[in-house]
């Protein structure tokens, strides 16, 4: 498994500790990659933070997504992305050092996240980069064409857990995460849609 | 309805879902409380229920290239496709305003598919249910344009890796191509479509490979869906249909794969 080691600690990531990328290539830019490890702490400077309503993700969940397939699988499949992702967040909760392992709750409550988002999206699921933050808290990364989604989900209920994007003109918080939010949030990401 | 008797038996097919269905024009004066209706009808079989987001209308003819369908803006959002669900969850009713749908599904590894005629008649079953609610209503009755009946498949063995594997389990192609990386396909989408006998519509194979989310385990994606215009008898349609599709899915496959799936006739 490939592991990036950075320069200097940024905000709080331990020193040679860089995001995970799955060991099929760079996925995204350097540019991408080092803002993973930008501290994220909302507020953030100029950017709108939007309680659950009125946010892009509900103008996305408002353009009526409509599938084509008559199949109900109760055990749909999800692409091999997802299960590399997955295996870089495992990877990460067996670090030696306990300040460099995600926290059991931030473990649990993203391995959650993206079990929901994966039974929307399913084959089209998209390999995240993945690194462990402050607070033992779990950040994650998809980017695409300009259009930027991050999953922050605290190390514990005193941190804050949020969906953060950004595209041209545009960036957004929104505190409301769960699974079907995110998978809007990819499917704007990857497809612009 | 009739039976050819030409299918191919398998003792443990690896289908995990079955579905018929028909298509036809949206229902005037259908709204809402209607599903809670004829729910009310079946809630003693199919107790359980989820909401989820209503169909694309199904064209007969593939569309090129993923053109859009076109149509003028609504003035509601559209209504909802209404799962109606028998515990544990195996049989399934799916209903939108132009689409019934029945579903078997595996939903354990070891449930056992219950064959195509349960499946059928269960079906035949709850749409004259369907049909006898709207007429009760005072609704008008649906007016089929399609007809379908899918097979979805996962093709599973331990250690398999796709699409490296997938020889080992289809017959039409010897091995996968090589790019000039010498290195292994890493992925593999395949289609197929032919008419079925007497111009009675379409049968569309696909072919992915994925991860079961529970497991991880790798799973070839076989799905062989017939789709034919709604005016032929439906039981006749139904028969050339799974004629169509079993007969396919056994030409299609090897003799290697067919010893793991007990292969008897």
């Amino acid at each position: 498994m490939s592991t990036a080691t950075m320069g200097p600690a940024v905000s709080g990531i331990p020193r040679g500790k860089g995001p995970r990328t799955g060991g099929s290539g760079p996925l995204l830019a350097e540019k991408t990659v080092l803002a993973a490890h930008t501290e994220l702490e909302p507020p953030f400077p100029g950017v709108d933070v939007l309680s659950s309503q009125g946010s892009l993700a509900d103008s996305l969940q408002g353009t009526w997504e409509q599938p084509c397939r008559s199949a109900a699988a109760s055990e749909p499949l999800t692409s091999r992305d997802y299960a590399a992702t997955v295996q870089l967040i495992t990877e990460l909760g067996r670090e030696d050092e306990e300040e460099d392992r995600p926290s059991e709750f931030a473990l649990g409550r993203t391995l959650s996240v993206l079990e929901q988002a994966a039974r929307e999206l399913r084959l089209s699921f998209p390999l995240a980069i993945v690194a462990v933050g402050p607070h033992r808290s779990l950040r994650l990364l998809w980017s695409s064409e300009g259009r930027e989604v991050r999953l922050v989900v605290g190390g514990s209920t005193a941190n804050k857990t949020y969906l953060y994007w950004e595209g041209p003109g545009q960036r957004c918080v929104d505190y409301s995460v769960d699974g079907a939010r995110l998978a809007s949030l990819l499917r704007w990401t990857l497809h612009g849609i | 309805m009739s039976d050819t008797g030409k299918s191919p038996h398998y003792e443990e097919p690896p289908v995990i879902e079955v579905v018929c269905g028909v298509q036809y024009e949206s229902l005037s004066q259908w709204g809402t409380p209607h599903y809670g209706k004829f729910w009310g009808r079946i809630e003693h079989e199919y107790a359980d229920f989820e909401e989820h987001p209503p169909l694309l209308r199904a064209p007969l003819e593939p569309l090129s290239s993923n053109a859009p369908q076109v149509s003028s803006p609504p003035s509601l959002p559209p209504l909802r496709r209404v799962f109606f669900i028998q515990p544990p969850g195996n049989f399934l009713i799916q209903l939108q305003e132009n689409r019934f749908l029945h579903n078997w599904r595996k939903t354990k590894d070891d449930d056992a598919y219950p064959r195509f005629q349960a499946a059928y008649e269960r079906f035949v079953r709850l749409w004259g249910e369907f049909k006898g609610y709207l007429s009760d209503a005072g609704l008008p009755q649906p007016q089929p344009e399609i007809f379908e009946l899918t097979y979805i498949n996962h093709v599973m063995r331990e250690g398999a890796s796709f699409p490296k594997d997938v020889w080992e389990f289809l017959d039409f192609y010897q091995r996968n191509p090589e790019a000039t990386t010498a290195k292994e396909a890493s992925g593999l989408m395949i289609q197929f479509a032919w008419p079925l006998p007497n111009d009675l519509g379409r049968l569309t194979l696909d072919v992915k490979h994925g991860n079961r989310i529970s497991d991880q385990k790798e799973v070839l994606l076989m799905e062989l869906t017939a789709r034919g215009k709604g005016e032929a008898m439906m039981a006749d349609w139904f028969a050339v249909a799974h004629d169509a599709i079993v007969n396919t899915f056994d030409k299609l496959t090897t003799d290697e794969a067919h010893k793991i799936w007990g292969k008897t006739s």
